[in-house]
C-alpha cells in the first residue's frame, strides 16, 4: 500500500488493531482488526455512518477509550513507537502535545466555569514551563490566528457567550497550540450549519497549511471528505472496507457499500420520488453473523446469487494500484471449498454500480 | 459594510459582559428575605467581633466585686440600667459583653467547621466520584458508616474522650474537631454525584484529550463546575452548627465556663428565668437569628446559583 511519504515512514500506523467494549449484553466489537497509515503532513479522511468504529478507532488511538471498553489487540506505532505499550503519563505528556484532537459538539468541550482564553492557556501551561501570564498572551495569539476578532477582549467570554462556530475555532486553537504533528478532527464541523461549516474547514486548510500538521478527518459527510482529504478509508461496522485516495472514491468506487452511500447522495436538479436508501440497518455488533459483514444489505450478492459472502469474512485486498477493497467481488482467490465469485475485472463494476439504478 | 460584516459586527456587540458571580448577585438581589438576612448576618458578625472591644466591659469580670467582698455579700444579676445595657447575669457579668462574645465563639466555630467540613468533603467527593472503583468503594462505605451514627451521643462521648487540656484552644478546639469529624460527609456525597455525571461530559474529554492529568481535571474542571451545592449546604451548615454548638454547650459538653457561648448562656440563665426571663430570651435570639438569616441566604443562593434548578446531580 502506497501513501504519501514525506520521508522518515508514516507518522501514524495502526495494525491488526481490535477494541472491544465488555458489556453485560455481550462483547460489541467495535473495531475488528483494522490497519491504516497516515503519512506525515497528509490528510486521510475515515468515513463511516454511526456506529461503524470511526470514532473509536481514534480514541484508541489516544487511549481514551473508557471501561467497558478495552483496545484487545493489535498496535498503534506513532512515530516509531507503539502508543499501546506507553504508561499514562507519557500519554498524558503526548496528548495535546503532539497528538491533538477536537470534538463534535464545540460548547461542550469548553468547561462552562473558565474564560475561553484561559482554557487556551491551559493548554500552554501543562505542555510549556511558562508563567501564567505567557501563557495567557500566547493564548490570545492562537485566539488571533484562528480568526477571533478582537481577541484580546473575546478571550474574557466564558462559552455561554459565544456562538458554535467561535468556540469550534476556540477548540482548533487549542488543539494547534502546541504545533502537534498529528490532528484528529472528530466530526467537527456536524454540529455547525453549512455557512459556519465552510468557515471552519477553511480555517482548517489554512492551518493545515501551516503547520504541516497530518490530520485524521472523521466524519459522515462526503462533501467535506471530497474537501479535505487526499485519502480516505471507509468503516463499516468496525472494518475498513475501502481504502484509496479521494479522487478512486468518488471516480472509482468499488465496495458496494461505498457505491451506495455515494448513490444516496441526492444532487441539485435531480427529480426522484424517492431518495436512494442502502436497504437494511446495520447489524448488531454484538452478535454478529459470519461472513461479510455487510452481506445482508448487499444488492450484488443477491443478485450473483453469491454464498461465500455469508460464509467468510473477506479480507482487505488490493485492487489495483493504491485502492483495498474487502469484497468478494473482487477477489479470484477465495479460500479453498468456496465457489470462486466472479473474478477481478468481470463484472465487478456492473456489479457494483448496479445500485446506482435504486429510487426513482 | 456589507451584510455579512454589519452582522458580525452584531454578533459581538451582542453578550454581555456580566461574569457569573455577577449574574449570581444580581439574581440573589431579588431575594427581599435573603437580602434582610444578610443584613442581618453581616450585622451580627460584625458586632460581635467587633463589639466586645468597645464595650467598656470584660466578659469575665465582676461587678463591684470589691463592694460586694467587703460587704461579704455574693455577686447578684440586675437588670437593665444606664451602665449595663442587658444587664448583668447571675455572677454580676456583663451580659451585653457576654452575649457578643459568645457570639464570637459560636460563629467563629461555625465557619471555621463549615469552611474545614466543606473542602474535606468536597476533595473526598471529587477523588471518589472522579476515580470511581475501590476507591469510590471504600470512601462510600466510610461516609455510609459515620452517616448511621447518631450525632449527638457520639459529639458527647467523642468530647469526653478528647482531653481538653491536650489542644490548645481547649474546650472550644475540641468542639471544632467533635464536628468536623462527622460534618464532611454531607458534601463529599453532594461533590461525588456532581463528578458522576460530569466526568461523562464533553469538555472533561476534551481536557483528558489536551494531556490534563486527572489531578488537574479534578481540581481545575470537575470541583469548579460541582462547587454550587456544596456553597448551598455551607450556608445552611452555619446555621446548623451554631444550634449544635448550643445544644451540647447547653447540656455541659461545649464552651466550659467562664468562656461564654450562646449555649452556654442559655444554660446559665435557667435558673434565672421566673426572675429575668429576658436573659433567656438575648442568646436564644441571636441564635434564633444567625440560624433564620443563613437559612434564607442558602435558599436564595440555591436558586441565584442554578435558576433552571439543575443543582442536584443526574440532571
Amino acid at each position: 500500500m502506497t501513501s504519501k511519504d514525506n520521508g522518515t515512514g508514516n507518522l501514524l500506523e495502526i495494525r491488526g488493531l481490535k477494541t472491544y467494549f465488555f458489556t453485560e449484553d455481550g462483547v460489541v466489537k467495535a473495531v475488528d482488526g483494522l490497519d491504516l497509515e497516515v503519512a506525515r503532513g497528509e490528510t486521510l479522511g475515515v468515513v463511516g455512518e454511526s456506529g461503524c468504529g470511526k470514532s473509536v478507532t481514534m480514541f484508541s488511538v489516544m487511549r481514551l477509550v473508557g471501561h467497558p471498553g478495552r483496545v484487545v489487540d493489535g498496535e498503534i506505532m506513532f512515530d516509531g513507537q507503539n502508543l499501546l505499550d506507553l504508561s499514562e503519563r507519557e500519554m498524558q505528556q503526548l496528548r495535546g502535545n503532539r497528538i491533538s484532537m477536537i470534538f463534535q459538539q464545540p460548547l461542550s468541550s469548553l468547561n462552562p466555569v473558565f474564560r475561553i482564553g484561559d482554557q487556551v492557556a491551559e493548554v500552554f501551561e501543562i505542555h510549556q514551563s511558562i508563567s501564567r501570564d505567557e501563557a495567557r498572551q500566547k493564548a490570545v495569539e492562537m485566539l488571533r490566528l484562528v480568526g477571533i476578532p478582537d481577541a484580546e477582549r473575546r478571550a474574557q467570554a466564558f462559552p455561554h457567550e459565544i456562538s458554535g462556530g467561535q468556540a469550534q475555532r476556540v477548540m482548533i486553537a487549542m488543539a494547534l497550540s502546541t504545533q502537534p504533528e498529528l490532528l484528529i478532527a472528530d466530526e467537527p464541523t456536524t454540529a455547525l450549519d453549512v455557512t459556519i461549516q465552510a468557515q471552519i474547514l477553511d480555517l482548517m486548510r489554512d492551518m493545515r497549511d501551516r503547520s504541516n500538521a497530518a490530520i485524521v478527518f472523521i466524519t459522515h459527510d462526503l462533501g467535506v471528505v471530497a474537501e479535505m482529504a487526499e485519502r480516505v478509508a471507509v468503516m463499516y461496522a468496525g472494518q475498513i472496507v475501502e481504502y484509496t485516495d479521494v479522487q478512486s472514491i468518488y471516480d472509482r468506487p468499488k465496495h458496494p457499500y461505498t457505491v451506495g452511500l455515494l448513490a444516496s447522495i441526492p444532487k441539485l436538479g435531480e427529480k426522484k420520488h424517492r431518495l436512494a436508501v442502502i436497504p437494511g440497518t446495520v447489524p448488531a455488533l454484538v452478535d454478529l453473523p459470519p461472513g461479510c459483514r455487510f452481506a445482508g444489505r448487499c444488492i450484488p450478492r443477491v443478485e450473483q446469487e453469491l454464498a461465500i459472502c455469508t460464509e467468510v469474512d473477506p479480507d482487505l485486498l488490493s485492487v489495483g494500484e493504491d485502492h483495498q477493497v474487502r469484497c468478494w467481488l473482487y477477489h479470484d482467490h477465495p479460500p479453498t471449498g468456496h465457489e470462486a465469485p466472479l473474478a477481478t475485472g468481470r463484472a465487478d463494476e456492473e456489479a457494483a454500480l448496479r445500485w446506482a439504478g435504486t429510487g426513482d | 459594510m456589507t451584510v455579512a460584516e454589519l452582522a458580525f459586527q452584531e454578533e459581538l456587540a451582542a453578550p454581555q459582559e456580566e461574569s457569573q458571580a455577577q449574574a449570581v448577585w444580581r439574581r440573589f438581589r431579588r431575594h427581599r428575605l435573603a437580602m434582610i438576612g444578610l443584613t442581618i448576618a453581616v450585622l451580627l458578625v460584625f458586632a460581635c467581633f467587633i463589639g466586645p472591644l468597645l464595650t467598656p466591659f470584660d466578659s469575665n469580670t465582676i461587678r463591684g466585686r470589691d463592694l460586694l467582698l467587703l460587704k461579704d455579700l455574693p455577686p447578684l444579676s440586675t437588670g437593665p440600667d444606664g451602665f449595663h445595657i442587658l444587664g448583668t447575669d447571675s455572677l454580676g457579668r456583663d451580659y451585653l459583653t457576654r452575649l457578643l462574645q459568645g457570639g464570637r465563639v459560636s460563629l467563629a466555630l461555625a465557619f471555621v467547621v463549615v469552611i474545614l467540613t466543606q473542602v474535606v468533603g468536597t476533595i473526598v467527593g471529587g477523588i471518589s466520584g472522579y476515580y470511581g472503583g475501590w476507591v469510590d468503594a471504600v470512601l462510600m462505605r466510610i461516609v455510609d458508616f459515620l452517616f448511621t451514627l447518631p450525632s449527638l451521643p457520639i459529639f458527647m462521648v467523642l468530647y469526653v474522650l478528647i482531653p481538653k487540656d491536650a489542644v490548645p484552644g481547649g474546650s472550644i478546639t475540641v468542639l471544632a474537631l467533635v464536628f468536623i469529624t462527622l460534618g464532611w460527609t454531607g458534601s463529599s456525597r453532594l461533590v461525588r454525584g456532581m463528578v458522576l455525571s460530569l466526568k461523562n461530559q464533553e469538555f472533561a474529554e476534551a481536557a483528558r484529550a489536551v494531556g490534563a492529568s486527572n489531578r488537574r481535571i479534578i481540581l481545575r474542571h470537575m470541583i469548579p463546575n460541582a462547587i454550587a451545592p456544596v456553597l448551598v449546604a455551607a450556608t445552611l451548615q452555619v446555621g446548623g452548627i451554631v444550634v449544635g454548638e448550643a445544644a451540647l454547650s447547653y447540656l455541659g459538653f461545649g464552651v466550659q465556663p467562664p468562656d461564654p457561648s450562646w449555649g452556654n448562656m442559655l444554660q446559665g440563665a435557667q435558673k434565672l428565668i421566673l426572675t429575668r426571663p429576658m436573659q433567656v430570651f438575648y442568646p436564644g435570639m441571636t441564635i434564633f437569628l444567625t440560624s433564620l438569616s443563613f437559612n434564607f441566604i442558602g435558599d436564595a443562593l440555591r436558586d441565584a446559583l442554578d435558576p433552571r434548578g439543575q443543582l442536584s446531580a443526574g440532571h
